[in-house]
């Protein structure tokens, strides 16, 4: 797209950036990823590797810094990284930018995992996001721009993490940040006002990715996404689930969580039976494989044992 | 304060204006009036670079305080949304700073205050975004080369509709097109705040090899006026934002 003014901020590596208000200096090591409001900038402070947002629109900087600090109040780690400084800085070619500087969270993109992850696992990370979804919207706070390019697998942490919080929108307000894939009002299915089922359907769009990539003609016709749903192999025991989550039948985060955590389980049931049949026809599964299984099969009668 | 409102002209355009007047001066006398002028160049999917003739589009949107995007049809949903808000924010900001100088005298704008301060003046202003009334007025530009990009057009105003509907503060609109046969411009649509309406005004099309941007701009403008006389538009009579306001920020 061309446009007259461009939020983005290049700076090469090795530049020191010297806040002016709070005094500290970072110095970048490598961009992290730009977008249609900023770049973001893997940068070291006193030795620490953090990140570093810059905005040629300074409202960006102190309305995402504002959103920060909010969710920060919500003791989540998971709704977004935490906030360390905001600031001015002058660059190298003598202009003042703001910017602000949070953890740096390390992991791997969810794009790419969506589809290599089990189901179970998947399900697991989805019904963690949806515990943290609902203590956002307890607060009367949507994410808004919920998509996998926006989370990231946290590997010491084994849970998604969210990272771009520039969508996140009061409830009642009108949604500002979204993209058009994730976007119910693109698909026609519901409004952009701020509201739990608008998460929830982005989240639905999320999870249909585990199938293959979600193409999409320019009109966002919603005889696509029915048909990609009622064809897909993969993730067939969460079609229920998304169809729910499209039409907007969840109330809020917890039912969703409540239903996805029911295919989890039946999952967990199923799978020792299916694979007992393919240990005797192939003769591929590992001694490890066994131990694993054993384990879950020894974990779920340990389970059932305690619902019961 | 969490009553106002902001006016906004529209204009949806592929190539510069040949006849009539220069639409630079009279964006620039719109803004004068407290009205802002956006403008969106639709390229053709084969242009690579912006053509010559769409240099106009940034000229006329920067002569009336308003934001302006030269995109390929595939990208006008999400960019009409962008201009319109960004507008609506930029309006607004000018507004704010000049209070602000008001207040704290003249050296005095939003990037003066400290990261702290400035987190507090952005929260009034994201206030003021989501509650202000909008009138806006949108223009059409219908002539022959538009053709294949209306339904594109279509799709995209549809959606913006999505958008704002959304917003707490009350919207209403009013659609025109240029040129037809007898007239600079033509009214598709009054004021109205139901934004399912516009899917429906749009199959009506005429074909023109004449582009009068200028004349058109001015007629379009006196829609805002109009609406004073009739108490249609019920926002235009109290605390209009001037969008003159703008710091060149």
């Amino acid at each position: 797209m061309m446009s007259s003014i461009h939020p983005t901020v290049r700076l090469a590596n090795g530049t020191k950036i010297n806040g002016l208000w709070h005094k500290r200096q970072y110095q970048i090591k490598q961009l992290l990823g730009e977008g249609a409001r900023g770049s973001t900038y893997l940068v070291e402070a006193s030795g620490k590797k953090v990140a570093l947002k810059i905005s040629r629109d300074p409202s960006v900087v102190t309305a995402e810094a504002n959103i920060l600090k909010k969710l920060q109040r919500a003791q989540s780690i998971s709704l977004g990284p935490s906030l360390i400084d905001v600031d001015d800085g002058y660059l190298p070619n003598r202009m003042k930018q703001s910017f602000y500087v949070m953890e740096y969270v390390q992991g791997k993109p969810m794009t790419t995992l969506v589809g290599k992850l089990s189901l179970v696992d998947l399900g697991r990370l989805m019904s963690r996001l949806l515990s943290e979804l609902h203590q956002l919207h307890s607060m009367s706070y949507i994410f808004g721009d919920l998509k996998l390019d926006n989370m990231i697998f946290d590997d010491s942490l084994k849970r998604i993490r969210l990272v771009d919080v520039g969508g996140v929108t009061q409830v009642g307000r009108g949604i500002r940040e979204y993209t058009s894939i994730y976007d119910r009002g693109f698909w026609r299915l519901g409004g952009r006002k701020a509201e739990p089922t608008y998460d929830l359907f982005a989240l639905a769009i999320c999870l249909m990715h585990a199938e293959r990539p979600l193409k999409f003609d320019s009109n966002g016709q919603q005889q696509i996404l029915w048909r990609f749903l009622s064809s897909s192999k993969r993730i067939t025991p969460f079609q229920q689930v998304i169809k729910q989550a499209l039409l907007g039948k969840y109330r809020d985060a917890l039912h969703m969580k409540r239903d996805v955590d029911q295919v989890v389980q039946h999952l967990i049931r199923s799978r020792p039976v299916q694979q007992r049949t393919t240990k005797v026809n192939n003769r591929r599964i590992s001694e490890r494989d066994l131990i694993t299984l054993s384990g879950m099969v020894a974990f779920n009668g340990f389970m059932i044992y305690i619902l019961l | 304060m969490n009553k106002g409102s902001v006016s906004q002209i529209l204009l949806i355009t592929d190539g510069c204006s040949n006849q009539g007047e220069d639409p630079v001066a009279v964006s620039r006398h719109i803004v004068s009036t407290g009205v802002s002028v956006n403008v969106i160049g639709v390229l053709d999917d084969d242009q690579t670079e912006e053509p010559i003739g769409l240099r106009e589009v940034n000229e006329i949107a920067e002569a009336g305080k308003g934001v302006s995007r030269i995109v390929y049809a595939d990208d006008l949903s999400e960019t009409m949304q962008m201009v319109t808000q960004q507008a609506m924010t930029q309006t607004i900001q000018g507004y704010v700073n000049q209070e602000l100088k008001s207040i704290l005298g003249d050296e005095t704008n939003e990037e003066a205050l400290p990261p702290e301060t400035r987190g507090e003046v952005q929260e009034v202003m994201e206030d003021l975004s989501e509650t202000v009334d909008l009138n806006m007025v949108i223009l059409v530009d219908t002539s022959a080369s538009m053709q294949t990009k209306m339904s594109a057009v279509k799709e995209a105003l549809d959606d913006l509709m999505i958008s704002l509907d959304a917003r707490q503060g009350q919207f209403m609109y009013t659609v025109y097109q240029f040129p037809t046969r007898k007239q600079v411009v033509k009214l598709l649509l009054d004021w109205t705040d139901d934004g399912k309406r516009i899917a429906k005004v749009f199959p009506k099309f005429a074909v023109g090899g004449i582009t009068p941007t200028g004349s058109a701009l001015r007629e379009a403008a006196k829609a805002f006026h109009i609406s004073e006389q009739d108490d249609v538009m019920r926002g235009a009579a109290y605390d209009v934002i001037d969008p003159s306001y703008r710091s060149s920020s």
